[in-house]
């Protein structure tokens, strides 16, 4: 393996945007330095588990090949991480509380995860960067890793297109448009083909 | 229709950092003040004017503070609320450990619903008459739950349906809460949270739950509402006994005591509770309880129906051939989220989802919010926002 190795965490909302766009999204590192390894957390297939509506549908979910992409790259903390994890998160909740800040458990969970191993996390959700902002978490939007991805080749510009109007066929959009396609301007230094 | 005035309400909350557990910390990590300055990249007087509560850490630094310490939040800081904490009722006697996080997370939700008061509908400006000086004697328990029956005009009426209690909730200004929580144990079924700081009573009531048990918990809650000062396991006993007096009331356990003690058997005296349970929509066990209740008030010996050899096995097989009240209202449960808002308006009265809609419609990420509230899944929350914002 060449260079450092650089494990980006993607919330719920994240792998549901590109997991079947980009196969496997999990498995295959891409880059060199560093070269980045996508993961998901456990929480992911108990959300999904528990609710009808999401097994409707994203019931891609469910198919072999993408079980079998995210049970190798399923990210657990354990022993000291995980106490440390727990220990951030009540920071993270009486923080979100304080400013009614609209987040779930599980999202702040994942941000706990990220915080304790120093792992940026991949979530276009206004909440959870709310609270990263505040509390100096990483996080990157799902256009800045398409960006990384499409810089390093994993993909090219014709699938970061593909994805953007899946996206908006879909309505499922991970920002307002105005505010997506200012964001792509930012990291692609072109206008957003949608 | 007007609301409260959403500025109205404004959240402050005091903190200071816990200084005598910080400073043993320290000692206990080998640290002292400039050794944790130095680890969270600030000044010393920085720190020395957190620790004399001039100044306090900003979130990323708290937070980082308690890592460093291996404090959480609820042990590194102290916090005062200007706002009152809201009331959960619920009973002591469960397992500790569940106990503590149910009482937990029900206050958690106290917390959350107090950002849902200014979007209710214009409330009254008196609070509806409570009970003075509650107990749970069988006297005064009857009498209450006879002089409620008046007040609902049903003092000649044999069989309470649903639709009296909620329009006697309606009346005592309590907001019902229709979730779905799945099955669930005896006292997870309901929970009722009042906000002392708006004055404001929610209840929240499992449409998973059979119908004779949803009954009971009704009745249960409506109990205390109230004896709203009456908490812990005073209030639950309360509760319990006034849900029994206002579903079969005394007339109704004496009627019963005798025609069971001029049956013979075991298994015929439980078929004629179980007919008293289907006429009242009620169950075997509610029954069996006020019976015994008014054999032991009066000093009459005690029937027996089987409490040792049988009966508890008849309540369990009775309340499952009941439906849920989901199957009862939706004919598919889990229902679609427009069908789910409209029942809590025309089966509840309930101006909760109006509430919930009107916050929607004006706070980022509200799925989160219904996420924590209604405990149901990120996607059902999304679902039920995306309804509400319509």
């Amino acid at each position: 393996m060449n260079g450092v190795r650089q494990v980006v965490l993607l919330d719920s909302n994240a792998y549901f945007r590109l997991g079947n766009s980009i196969r496997p999204l999990l498995q295959q590192p891409f880059g060199s330095s560093p070269q980045y390894s996508l993961y998901v957390l456990a929480e992911l297939d108990n959300e999904y588990a528990s609710s009808i509506r999401l097994r409707n549908k994203f019931e891609w979910l469910n198919e072999l090949e993408y079980r079998n992409d995210r049970r190798v790259k399923r990210y657990v903390l354990r022993g000291k991480d995980a106490k440390d994890a727990a220990t951030a998160f009540s920071f993270l909740r009486a923080y979100a509380d304080e400013h009614e800040i609209n987040v779930s458990p599980e999202d702040l969970k994942a941000l706990a995860a990220g915080f304790v191993k120093g792992l940026p996390i991949v979530t276009d959700d206004g909440g959870m960067v709310q609270v990263a902002d505040a509390n100096g978490i990483e996080c990157w939007s799902a256009v800045k890793l398409l960006r990384i991805m499409e810089t390093v080749g994993r993909i090219n510009m014709a699938k970061v297109v593909e994805i953007l109007e899946y996206w908006q066929y879909e309505n499922d959009l991970p920002a307002p448009l105005h505010r997506l396609r200012l964001l792509f301007k930012e990291y692609f230094g072109q206008d957003c083909p949608i | 229709m007007t609301t409260m005035d959403p500025l109205v309400h404004v959240r402050s909350v005091q903190k200071t950092l816990n200084v005598p557990l910080v400073q043993d910390s320290l000692i206990k990590a080998g640290l002292n003040q400039s050794g944790l300055a130095e680890r969270l990249k600030v000044s010393r007087e920085a720190v020395s004017k957190w620790l004399a509560a001039e100044t306090f850490p900003s979130p990323d630094k708290l937070l980082r503070m308690g890592m460093i310490l291996g404090l959480s939040f609820e042990q590194l800081v102290t916090r005062s609320h200007s706002l009152a904490t809201p009331v959960v009722f619920f009973r002591k006697k469960a397992n500790r450990k569940t106990r503590d996080e149910h009482l937990e997370n029900a206050r958690e939700t106290g917390e959350l619903l107090k950002r849902l008061v200014p979007y209710l509908p214009k409330l009254e400006l008196t609070r509806p008459p409570v009970l003075k000086n509650p107990t749970g004697d069988y006297d005064y328990v009857q009498r209450v739950a006879s002089q409620v029956r008046e007040e609902m005009g049903l003092a000649d009426k044999p069989v309470i349906e649903f639709s009296d209690l909620i329009e006697k909730f309606v009346q005592l200004q309590a907001v019902i809460v229709p979730a779905l929580w799945g099955e669930r144990q005896h006292h997870g079924n309901a929970l009722n949270i009042f906000l002392p700081d708006s004055q404001t009573t929610w209840v929240f009531l499992n449409l998973d739950s059979s119908v004779v048990d949803f009954k009971f918990w009704m009745a249960h809650e409506l109990g205390h509402s109230l004896a709203p000062d009456l908490t812990n396991d005073d209030g639950e006993d309360f509760a319990d006994s006034f849900a029994q007096g206002l579903l079969y009331p005394e007339a109704h356990a004496a009627k019963l005591s005798n025609e069971l003690r001029a049956v013979h058997g075991i298994a015929p005296r439980i078929a004629r509770i179980r007919e008293e349970a289907t006429k009242h929509v009620i169950s075997l066990y509610t029954i069996g309880r006020a019976v015994e209740e008014y054999e032991k008030a009066r000093g009459i010996p005690p029937t027996d129906f089987g409490q040792k050899s049988g009966f508890m096995g008849a309540v369990t097989n009775f309340t499952k051939a009941c439906p849920t009240v989901a199957q009862h209202l939706f004919k598919n449960p889990p229902p679609e989220p427009a069908t789910y808002v409209a029942s809590a308006h025309s089966a509840f009265e309930s101006p909760f989802f109006e509430a919930l809609g009107r916050f929607c419609k004006r706070e980022q990420g509200s799925e989160h919010f219904i996420h924590r509230v209604l405990g149901v899944s990120m996607a059902d929350a999304k679902a039920l926002s995306g309804e509400l914002v319509k």
